[in-house]
């Protein structure tokens, strides 16, 4: 296929072993292995973090100090968007944003990054659309919903239902393209270039991983908070 | 049969090609917008950290479309649903 030459490109993602389910035959993949790594180095953090907090000091202490840098950004930059609404978003948007940015940084460490399958970003654009939508009927009462799906006039009902699922369209495949682009670039570096490759993609990797990772997570938990907030507010 | 297998990669990777091509209008106006928020941060050097955010917004917003060439381009080479 692309391998021309006998070069393999190793971007893809790998199976490792079949189950049953409802008479479907399913995959345990390399993304379920790097997502329970991620998870596992997520819940180390926070257990740590739980006990430092608990052992609060008045001067913190390093490890305590960057806990508490850590939240406070991420509960400002909620408040920054979606204001005295913030407290029923921040817990779940801090937590994401932590999971997104340490997926997608995990490719420094030589997991296939999970951010790079469409399945876990579907998922996490699938709990903004909820968000969206409950939030909309719980803020604006159902009529205020159904009345938003008729604007300006009932003419217009398919063209804003395309509206409400285009955001989990365009949320998942952003991230979900960012992560690919960034893989098959280094896939390419390495597979391609072989013995050649070996400290100079160190900036790549800085830029494709650390850099758009950064960035595409920060920018999916603002668009999220920002649908959410039109969706509350009303635009 | 084996030549026309042959043809049908050639124009996947043509057409691969030209999908990529979409990303000249996001780069555009992604600069368009850079250029837009620094001109705004030179007016108004209080509001920086608003008017970042407001740029990564629209830059995000336009990404979108170059991001689905890509796509495109990934699957015609790698799926692809043609031959």
């Amino acid at each position: 296929m692309l391998a021309s030459g006998g070069m393999e490109l190793d971007f893809y993602i790998e199976g490792i072993f079949p189950y049953r389910l409802f008479g479907q035959t399913l995959w345990i993949t390399t993304t379920h292995v790097s997502l329970l790594i991620v998870m596992m180095v997520m819940l180390t953090f926070f257990i740590l973090a739980n006990r430092a907090i608990k052992k609060a000091t008045e001067v913190p202490g390093t490890f305590q100090n960057i806990v508490e840098m850590i939240v406070d950004g991420l509960d400002n930059f909620t408040k920054g968007v979606v204001g005295k609404y913030s407290p029923s978003f921040r817990n779940y948007f801090g937590t994401a944003f932590i999971f997104i940015w340490i997926s997608n940084t995990s490719g420094l460490f030589g997991l296939r990054t999970p951010t790079g399958d469409y399945g876990t970003t579907l998922a996490l654009a699938i709990v903004t659309f909820t968000l969206i939508n409950v939030n909309e009927i719980r803020y604006n009462k159902l009529s205020g919903f159904c009345k938003n799906l008729m604007v300006p006039m009932p003419l217009f009902f398919p063209l804003n239902l395309i509206g409400k699922i285009s955001p989990v369209v365009s949320l998942s495949l952003r991230l979900f393209a960012n992560n690919l682009s960034g893989i098959i670039v280094m896939a390419m570096i390495y597979g391609l270039l072989g013995p050649l490759a070996v400290v100079w993609p160190a900036p790549l990797h800085a830029f494709f991983d650390v850099f758009i990772g950064s960035v595409q997570a920060f920018v999916f938990c603002l668009l999220s908070l920002t649908f959410i907030n039109n969706a509350i507010v009303g635009d | 049969m084996d030549y026309n297998e042959y043809f049908v990669l050639g124009m996947s990777a043509i057409g691969a090609g030209l999908a990529v091509l979409a990303n000249v209008g996001p780069g555009v106006s992604q600069g368009f917008a850079a250029a837009a928020a620094s001109t705004a941060v030179g007016r108004n050097p209080g509001a920086v950290s608003e008017i970042r955010t407001t740029m990564l917004l629209g830059q995000a917003f336009t990404e979108t479309s170059g991001l689905y060439g890509l796509l495109v381009a990934i699957i015609l080479i790698i799926v692809q649903p043609l031959m």
